[in-house]
């Protein structure tokens, strides 16, 4: 499963992701080249951007990102202790606010409530007066482009 | 600066805080579940809807595309749905007569989404190209016949997966991306007014698969995304996520409000719809399938719709499945894709009419079918 399965960051195993390996300042232009991987008949079905297999961790840097590699280790060591300060605080704010909230039926009532409050055109039994443009898909409507009554083709009745 | 050793410490020790805080609200979470919807309606002797087979007809079979269609959206108003396909094109129809209005072809032909803006003059479409192009539907097409683009708008480091206009405002639009964040643009001017995540805290930490507007309050919106999440965001406030909601296993590939706006339904890969409450973050309901006989993975969600009082859930199903759901019971009343005249494949996407009297679901067998409740009065009454 992709994302955060174990608290927030998970620096020693990339995402899968091109960006994982860019130097801070680069454009991600590698972003949207990865897009192109995929195979072009299909929606992605593994999405493009965050496959599940990890990148290799030998990844063919250029020389003088290597140079580089202490200097963005602790960057981005430090941004990521940031967010989970983050997160850590959102989190406190979160478990305070459970402190006094109520509980799911409260919820679970209003939800049945709110469902017989209008006609439902697709239900069996509705509440509230039926409306004759619910109908319409049923009438018969003559087609612009020939003098035939629209046909039904492709639809459960004739 | 501290050293490598003392920042991987300090990292390793604000990780171990995250997790035990968030196991702690995973607890406390659960104390304040003392029901679900089902359990609830039982109580209240409330009994599921109960379908004929044949009651929720087939009443058009939309066909015309030469590949899977990826999505759809219905106008507001009219009976107009447009709907993109892997063979490139964008197609509007007139839902009640069949007919094609429009077949536009797309620079880009890997599309993903596609949406109608609330005048129904201009349709909306983004995919592998990072972008989202806007066509005016009142627009002249070229001489090749190809229809202009009014609009794209770039920005996006990764594939568009879904757009949304915001109601009641041609000029605004929502996106969601593969790069992990959902921006709200100004149609007019190109330019992005806000992005939710990113560089931000508390945004995805996957791709994010689909958002959904409050159409009570449209400040108010939905992402679902790989990192197994629902986000809920204020336009007015980008800078963090107003709650996080936790409970799916795997990627939310669908979220939809609720029609109180209230609460807001999902659908995932993990198999399972769920129901959460937007203000408190509760999850009320799991709409679970049962496992087959070979215990075989379970199908995937691929896309999630409410009837519109909210008392039914349809969902589409990677393997064909449309199960439509009793929402207050939790029980199944009605699988679509197992009728006479249902679709031969996966339905990827699926959308309400307006007024809630059709279902448009689209598949990847290259059509759309509408359905309607079979007819109430009269038959065939001419106009």
């Amino acid at each position: 499963m992709r994302g955060e399965a174990n608290g927030g960051e998970d620096l020693g195993q990339p995402r899968g992701e091109d960006r994982e390996h860019e130097d801070e300042g680069e454009e991600r232009q590698d972003g949207s080249a990865a897009h192109q991987r995929q195979p072009q008949a299909q929606r992605p079905a593994a999405r493009p951007s965050s496959g599940q297999q990890p990148q290799p961790q030998q990844n063919p840097t250029p020389p003088v990102m290597m140079r580089n590699v202490g200097y963005v280790g602790k960057h981005r060591l430090s941004a990521a202790i940031a967010r989970l300060d983050q997160e850590l605080q959102s989190l406190q704010e979160e478990l305070n606010e459970l402190e006094t909230m109520e509980p799911a039926s409260t919820a679970c009532q209003d939800v049945i409530t709110s469902t017989g409050g209008k006609p439902d055109p697709l239900l069996p039994i509705t509440s509230g007066p039926e409306n004759s443009s619910w109908d319409r898909w049923f009438q018969r409507v003559r087609s612009s482009r020939s003098n035939k009554w629209w046909a039904s083709r492709g639809s459960d009745f004739s | 600066m501290a050293s490598v050793a003392d920042l991987k410490e300090k990292h390793a020790a604000a990780t171990a805080s995250v997790n035990s805080l968030r196991e702690r609200l995973r607890q406390r979470r659960e104390m304040l579940l003392d029901t679900d919807v089902a359990r609830y309606s039982k109580v209240q002797g409330r009994a599921p809807v109960s379908f004929n087979p044949t009651d929720l007809v087939c009443c058009r079979t939309l066909q015309g595309h030469s590949g899977k269609v990826y999505s759809l959206d219905w106008t507001p108003e009219k009976n107009w749905i447009v709907s993109a396909s892997q063979d490139g094109r964008l197609i509007v129809w007139n839902a009640l007569t069949s007919q094609k209005t429009h077949a536009i072809k797309l620079h880009c032909p890997w599309v993903m989404t596609c949406a109608f803006a609330p005048n129904g003059q201009s349709v909306a479409c983004g995919g592998l190209d990072s972008a989202c192009s806007i066509f005016n539907l009142n627009s002249q097409a070229d001489r090749d016949g190809n229809m202009p683009v009014s609009r794209i708008l770039t920005g996006h480091k990764g594939y568009v997966s879904s757009c949304q206009y915001v109601p009641d405002q041609e000029t605004r639009l929502i996106t969601s991306s593969g790069d992990q964040t959902c921006v709200l643009w100004d149609v007019t001017t190109g330019q992005r007014i806000s992005i939710f995540g990113g560089e931000f805290p508390s945004g995805h930490t996957a791709d994010v698969q689909s958002v959904s507007i409050n159409s009570s309050n449209t400040n108010m919106f939905v992402s679902g995304s790989c990192d197994a999440t629902v986000r809920l965001w204020d336009i007015r406030i980008a800078s963090r996520a107003v709650r996080t909601y936790h409970g799916h296993e795997g990627d939310v590939n669908s979220v939809k409000f609720f029609p109180d706006g209230h609460r807001f339904g999902t659908g995932s890969e993990d198999g399972t719809c769920r129901l959460f409450d937007m203000r408190t973050g509760h999850q009320l309901q799991v709409y679970s399938r049962e496992p087959d006989r070979n215990d075989n993975e379970l199908p995937a969600v691929t896309s999630i719709a409410f009837s519109i009082s909210g008392r039914l859930l349809f969902a589409g199903y990677s393997n064909g499945d449309c199960y439509v759901w009793d929402t207050l019971l939790a029980e199944v009343v009605l699988n679509l894709g197992n009728l006479q005249n249902s679709h031969d494949g996966r339905i990827s996407c699926l959308g309400m009419s307006s007024d809630g009297s059709a279902l448009c679901t689209g598949s990847w067998d290259k059509n759309l079918k509408v359905r309607t409740f079979k007819k109430r009065l009269f038959p065939f009454t001419t106009s």
